[in-house]
């Protein structure tokens, strides 16, 4: 038995350690090497002692955090409509919503770049509001997306219980759908938040100046700064990882509410 | 008590273009009654229940609460509450916000609340499970909980739909006993959808007995039992004998090729199913009984034993508490007051047609010429003109005539053109020899056919019905 599951996996543990287990071991030896190799923390503590550097870290958390906020706003409500609304032609919606992931990013950005350019005259004007629409647009089908999966999941019985109780659409919304879907909200905030942090390409295609981590993690390498580009990596790292495993405390502990066991 | 709490008028529901599910009923439920709407699985009792509950609004009729017609309330704002087939709990909640959750909405005060949770966890036996989260229940706990919950709101009407399926059978059987013990005590009026026959007879004031969309029969447990009005209700309720018989005037008929006495008049030449309960028979020397037979069979059923007598080709299963040898000749007496007789309206059928001025018969979707001068004596046609015994024109434009046939003259076809008229086989009852059809066309007329071969529900079928075997009488 345990012969056989090694079987099968091997072709993808062949894979997770060439490409994904190597790598952050490079990784970690250059975030925590000098340009000549000798063992050092300087490069964390130049991280945190720079003002510029902590402010880019903290102006990139707060564009991943409007993108997310906002991107939670528009998908909700769609993805509500989606599952519950008992749309004539639901599925087809669903994949006119979802479309724009099948389309190279580039091309949507691009034609987003000329729709804001067309509207805003000169895109330089407005660089965090553009940020934000570029970023929203480009991740608002992973918002929806696991959303729309969580409340298909509900039993279609609860929002009739709910009704049957007494509760309006809105209090059935607050009460049982929001409440029910939050693993599908914690899900599409880790596919947006995490990548809205580094995804500095989007924002050049704009022709925006605004930077962010990713923007930093570049232009160190761009610059053969291997070892600088590695640290802001692994910093990037440790602070997704700690918003994982606190979202998904979150939805454990949602799940498990009332436990009296 | 006797006032009438929800009323059902001339309901119709049809889902999508041609799904029609209901057929055009009419229900009244009193005031504390225990109803149960019993009937084969999609013979539409849920949709009924989901039309009282807000779920669905009929395709048209009234449902009236209190005289109010409620036809466009949503579910929040009807007085009604529902224990739903697989209880519906949030699991996100407690036992206690569970069922706090239709007090909340009504702005009760804390104090309130938690005094009426704690009152229903009483009722439904289940103190002190307030904190429990719902996935530790077990299934006849959830069950409690969603009870609890729905009687918290102390609802006028309360809708159960098959709430004891998913429980094994002794925690049914409990079940059963204590959701009558509540009906009593909270004097609430109980509405109970199930398919089980015996859930129905143990718990219900009155049984709504339903197939096709359709009431069959409303009545106490026992008249239906005892006094089924149709083939498919004595079927569906107990194990039952059903024959195909006619009388002979006052209290004579005969069935089985035999004649038997039954306690009632009938008028000669009636055709009748009769129908005659297991342990109504009894088993005698083959001299003293009514009828004799052969026992094929003898089955210890745990406090009786099931005895299977063959007469000829009919079957009689008989209940009885001795064992008999099979092959041994037996016979069978029946005592007159158990020979139930059926005058139903399957083993006729019936139609009112009108005459258009071609000397036409219109009825149903048939339109046919009959022989007119064989049903006015003494007519006669001259020129293509009728006349009368005396010589005198008639015209028959627009008299209206009784058309009959009997099931058993017409025949089903699975080719399209062969028969008279298509439709889709709707009910399907197996009479000893023959199964007894419902056909129904897409005009909604329905036909009643017998036929050896066997069909299914929904066949497309068409109905061939010998010219000759039609007979028509004018009204008036």
């Amino acid at each position: 038995m345990k012969k056989s599951a090694w079987k099968f996996s091997a072709p993808y543990v062949l894979f997770l350690v060439l490409f994904v287990v190597l790598p952050l071991l490079v990784l970690c030896y250059y975030a925590f090497t000098n340009s000549s190799g000798q063992p050092t923390l300087s490069n964390f503590i130049g991280f945190f002692t720079n003002t510029r550097a902590l402010s880019t870290l903290l102006y990139s958390i707060w564009i991943a955090l409007v993108t997310t906020l906002v991107s939670l706003i528009l998908a909700y409500p769609t993805a509500y409509v989606l599952a519950r609304g008992h749309l004539r032609n639901g599925d087809v919606w669903l994949v006119v919503l979802v479309m724009p992931m099948w389309i190279n990013f580039t091309l949507r950005v691009t034609a987003l770049k000329e729709i804001l350019s067309l509207i805003e005259g000169n895109l330089a004007f407005h660089p965090f509001l553009n940020s934000i629409i570029a970023m929203t647009y480009d991740f608002l089908p992973f918002m929806i997306m696991p959303i729309y999966t969580a409340l298909t999941k509900l039993d279609p019985q609860l929002f009739e219980a709910a009704s049957d109780l007494g509760a309006t659409k809105l209090r059935t919304l607050l009460k049982i759908a929001i409440p029910l879907s939050i693993p599908g909200i914690v899900s599409g905030i880790m596919m947006v938040f995490l990548p809205a942090m580094t995804n500095y390409v989007v924002l050049d295609m704009v022709y925006n100046s605004t930077y962010i981590m990713g923007s930093l993690i570049g232009s160190y390498f761009n610059s053969y700064d291997w070892n600088n580009g590695a640290m802001i990596s692994v910093v990037l790292l440790l602070l997704i990882f700690s918003v994982y495993s606190l979202s998904s405390k979150l939805v454990s502990d949602r799940t498990q509410k009332g436990g009296g066991r | 008590m006797e006032k009438i709490i929800i009323e059902l008028k001339n309901i119709t529901k049809t889902f999508g273009k041609d799904t029609t599910v209901i057929r055009d009923i009419n229900l009244s439920i009193k005031k504390g009654e225990f109803v149960t709407l019993l009937g084969p699985s999609g013979c539409g009792k849920t949709t009924i229940l989901r039309m009282i509950g807000g779920f669905e609004e009929p395709t048209s009729g009234e449902i009236l609460l209190h005289d109010q017609n409620i036809n466009q309330l949503t579910p929040n704002k009807r007085p009604i509450n529902t224990v739903f087939q697989k209880y519906a709990l949030f699991p996100h909640m407690n036992v206690y916000e569970n069922i706090a959750f239709g007090l909340r909405i009504k702005n009760l005060s804390p104090e309130q609340i938690k005094e009426k949770v704690s009152h229903v966890l009483e009722i439904v036996d289940m103190e002190g499970f307030e904190k429990r989260s719902i996935s530790t229940l077990s299934g006849g706990q959830q069950q409690r909980i969603a009870i609890a919950r729905a009687i918290v709101n102390e609802p006028e009407i309360l809708l159960l739909d098959e709430p004891l399926g998913a429980l094994d059978f002794k925690m049914r059987k409990e079940m059963q006993l204590e959701l009558k013990e509540m009906h009593k005590q909270l004097g609430i009026t109980f509405l109970f959808v199930t398919h089980d026959q015996e859930e129905a007879m143990t718990m219900s004031d009155r049984i709504v007995v339903m197939a096709d969309g359709k009431i069959q029969q409303e009545g106490t447990p026992e008249e239906i039992y005892r006094k089924p009005v149709n083939a498919f209700v004595a079927d569906f309720i107990g194990e039952s004998n059903i024959f195909v018989g006619e009388t002979h005037g006052g209290k004579k008929l005969s069935f089985c090729d035999t004649d038997f006495k039954c306690n009632q008049n009938y008028p000669a030449g009636l055709n009748v199913e009769v129908v005659i309960r297991p342990e109504d028979f009894t088993i005698t020397e083959p001299s003293e009984g009514l009828i004799s037979g052969e026992i094929i069979s003898c089955v210890f059923k745990g406090t009786y034993y099931e005895t299977t007598v063959l007469n000829n080709k009919n079957e009689f299963v008989i209940y009885d508490d001795e064992s008999y040898n099979v092959g041994d000749t037996v016979g069978l007496s029946i005592k007159p007051s158990d020979i139930h007789v059926m005058t139903s309206s399957n083993s006729h059928n019936h139609f009112v047609g009108e005459f258009n001025s071609r000397g036409e018969v219109t009825f149903a979707d048939i339109t046919l010429k009959p022989d007119i001068t064989k049903l006015i004596p003494g007519s006669y046609y001259e020129d293509n003109t009728l006349f009368d015994q005396s010589g005198n024109e008639i015209s028959l434009n627009g008299v209206r005539v009784d058309c009959y046939f009997k099931p058993s003259d017409a025949d089903l076809s699975d080719n399209p053109d062969e028969g008279l008229v298509q439709g889709r086989i709707g009910s399907i009852i197996y009479r000893g020899d023959h199964y007894n059809y419902t056909v129904r066309s897409n005009t909604e007329e329905e036909y009643f056919v017998n036929d050896d071969y066997l069909w299914n529900t929904d066949d497309l079928v068409s109905v061939i019905i010998p010219e000759e075997k039609i007979e028509y009488h004018i009204i008036g």
